[in-house]
């Protein structure tokens, strides 16, 4: 396998049955991505592109094709390597934050230190670095419900980085902010891929959003456009 | 510990620490409780019953063989590998009689008891109820009549007061082979309560010297009483006893043989009543058991996420088992505490309204009493059955596959 991308998407198809019916929601999709690159994946909803993400971030398993991270095929790894794959070396980002409600702003962002068997005092101060990058050092104590969208959002992103992941994988992370806090985020995403070189692929349907990315494919019923 | 960290901090969030937990709690303490409450009493009935007989009787009672007329002391007729484990010894008399008082009449039991010794082997002392205790080293060698206990029902049965007299009546063998019936009275000293209600009817106590003159008995001492090291080891020690003595001489029996049918029921009891209560506790558990089944629906997200993060599925599983392990933990120690009440909420109730019938089942009042082993085996059979009804929802939630919880927005 070509080992000089980060990541590689071979001929991914993916269907759902729904009852008699199959609906093929991918129908054989490639992607090469080379470490340090942004990557915005454009699309209308129902296109397949939040999909094509939840299979290259492990969190859903192709019909057919395979995904290699480093040239390694990763859905030949058991559950928990997997798991381990996803701790190490992704951060995602979802449209609606998914923060832990039960914890607070610092233990959510600690969590992937946490499960990597970490403990609270050897992952604290890296966790209040993230939050302080984030420019909300000031709500560590402060649980979801007492944060606005744009803070939880930037809370999410901090908890995404806290294991410094090769890879970051971000679902309409914007889809849910207004357009001020929209515009935040993008250029928070770019900051973070300039300094850190991070590879970042964004899925999105917002087309100003997308246009900031050096990279942007399309993607319309399951197919690059 | 990070998994109990996350069990603990998803049990006591709002979303879970709900009516449907805290009803799932009680119902587990509730069946721990009927179960802690079985377990006590029973074993408190087995223990009053036990310290009811060694009081009166010792640990062994050793009854010589009227045709055995030894010139020695008993100590000399037991076998060298016994006498070690024995600690006091102490001779004693019976014999029936009839009482008469007030114009009642009534069949009695005396037993007469060495002064010097008796105090060593039984706990006649703690029975005291009215007068004076029995041997408690005052001396009647000067009064009128010799002294005598009575049990608290006959003395009420026969309106006896501390301080009056009893007519006994024993019959004596005369030169033609004929019964001669022997007045004598007694000053009664005292009221004893044995504990249990037969013995309370029928039994006197008095001195072995005064007895032995009444009964015309001569220097015969029917019996010993024996305390050994360890109460427990009584019915095996009996045993070696008859075996090395032989019954042409003595016949001995543990306590647990005066009573032995009772003990020997209340023993299988108390594991019948064991396994239907844990019945209760087993119902208990599949509230524990929807209870999570409610709570991993509710946390389809949060494992999710957690699954995102990279938490694997056995890691998972192993918070909800440790969720039902706290609920197990926290339902138990309910329980206990309910139980204990509940137990103590009897011996009251007991006193004042004597639930237990005393003619049935043989008891006055019940001392609490607790194996903690018992205690330690019905932890262990709480949390069993919580662990096993935690591994069905436990399994759901470590199967959950990420997306069917972020439920494909």
């Amino acid at each position: 396998m070509s080992n000089s991308f980060l990541m590689s998407a071979k001929q991914i198809t993916k269907v759902f049955h729904q009852g008699d019916k199959n609906l093929r929601v991918l129908k054989g999709v490639d992607l090469n991505v080379h470490r340090g690159e942004a990557l915005c994946i454009l699309g209308s909803s129902g296109a397949g592109k939040s999909t094509f993400l939840h299979i290259l971030g492990t969190l859903d398993s192709p019909t057919s094709g395979h995904v290699f991270f480093n040239g390694e095929n990763l859905f030949l790894k058991n559950e928990k390597e997997l798991a381990n794959f996803r701790n190490k070396h992704l951060g995602f980002i979802f449209q609606f934050h998914h923060l832990l409600s039960e914890f607070n702003a610092l233990e959510n962002i600690m969590m992937p230190a946490r499960i990597a068997g970490d403990s609270k005092s050897a992952c604290k101060q890296r966790a209040e670095d993230l939050l302080g990058l984030m420019g909300l050092s000031d709500r560590a104590t402060h649980f979801p419900s007492e944060l606005s969208g744009g803070e939880k959002q930037r809370i999410a992103i901090a908890r995404a980085l806290m294991q410094k992941p090769d890879i970051l994988l971000a679902d309409e992370p914007t889809g849910n902010l207004d357009s001020d806090n929209g515009e935040r985020i993008k250029n928070l995403f770019l900051k973070l891929q300039r300094e850190l070189n991070l590879t970042i692929i964004v899925v999105t349907h917002d087309q100003n959003f997308a246009q900031s990315f050096p990279r942007v494919l399309k993607m319309k019923d399951g197919l690059w456009h | 510990m990070f998994n109990l960290w996350l069990a603990f901090r998803s049990i006591k969030s709002k979303k879970n620490f709900n009516l449907t937990a805290i009803f799932s709690i009680l119902g587990l303490s509730l069946g721990v409780a009927s179960l802690v409450v079985s377990m006590v009493i029973l074993t408190s009935y087995f223990g009053t019953l036990k310290k009811t007989v060694i009081d009166i009787y010792g640990h062994i009672n050793m009854v010589r063989n009227l045709t055995y007329l030894p010139d020695k002391k008993i100590e000399d007729d037991i076998p060298e590998d016994l006498r070690k484990d024995i600690l006091h010894i102490t001779p004693f008399l019976n014999a029936s009689a009839v009482s008469v008082h007030n114009g009642k009449m009534s069949a009695v039991f005396i037993q007469g008891f060495d002064p010097v010794t008796v105090n060593k082997v039984l706990n006649l002392k703690s029975r005291s109820v009215k007068g004076d205790p029995p041997f408690s080293g005052k001396d009647y060698s000067q009064d009128e009549n010799p002294p005598i206990w009575v049990g608290k029902r006959l003395a009420e049965k026969f309106n006896l007061k501390v301080g009056e007299n009893l007519n006994l009546v024993v019959p004596t063998n005369n030169a033609l082979e004929n019964f001669d019936p022997k007045v004598q009275q007694f000053n009664v000293k005292g009221t004893l309560s044995f504990g249990r209600y037969d013995y309370d009817l029928r039994y006197l106590i008095t001195n072995v010297k005064a007895l032995k003159e009444f009964a015309d008995l001569k220097d015969r001492n029917f019996g010993y009483r024996i305390k050994i090291k360890d109460s427990e080891l009584a019915p095996e020690f009996s045993k070696k006893f008859n075996q090395s003595l032989g019954s042409e001489k003595y016949w001995a029996s543990s306590w647990r043989s005066i009573n032995s049918n009772l003990f020997a029921a209340v023993d299988f009891e108390k594991w019948i009543i064991f396994f239907v209560m844990m019945i209760i506790i087993v119902v208990a558990s599949f509230n524990v058991a929807s209870t999570l089944f409610v709570n991993v629906l509710r946390q389809f997200k949060d494992i999710a996420v957690l699954k995102s993060l990279g938490l694997p599925a056995h890691q998972i599983k192993r918070v909800f088992l440790l969720q039902g392990m706290i609920i197990g933990l926290v339902g138990y120690t309910l329980g206990l505490i309910l139980g204990f009440s509940l137990c103590y909420g009897f011996v009251f109730a007991q006193e004042k309204w004597n639930i237990l019938n005393s003619k049935v089942y043989k008891l006055e009042s019940l001392t609490l009493s607790y194996e903690v082993f018992d205690l330690f085996v019905i932890a262990v059979v709480c949390l069993l059955i919580c662990f096993l009804a935690t591994l069905v929802p436990a399994a759901k939630g470590g199967h959950l596959e990420p997306m069917k919880g972020f439920g494909y927005e």
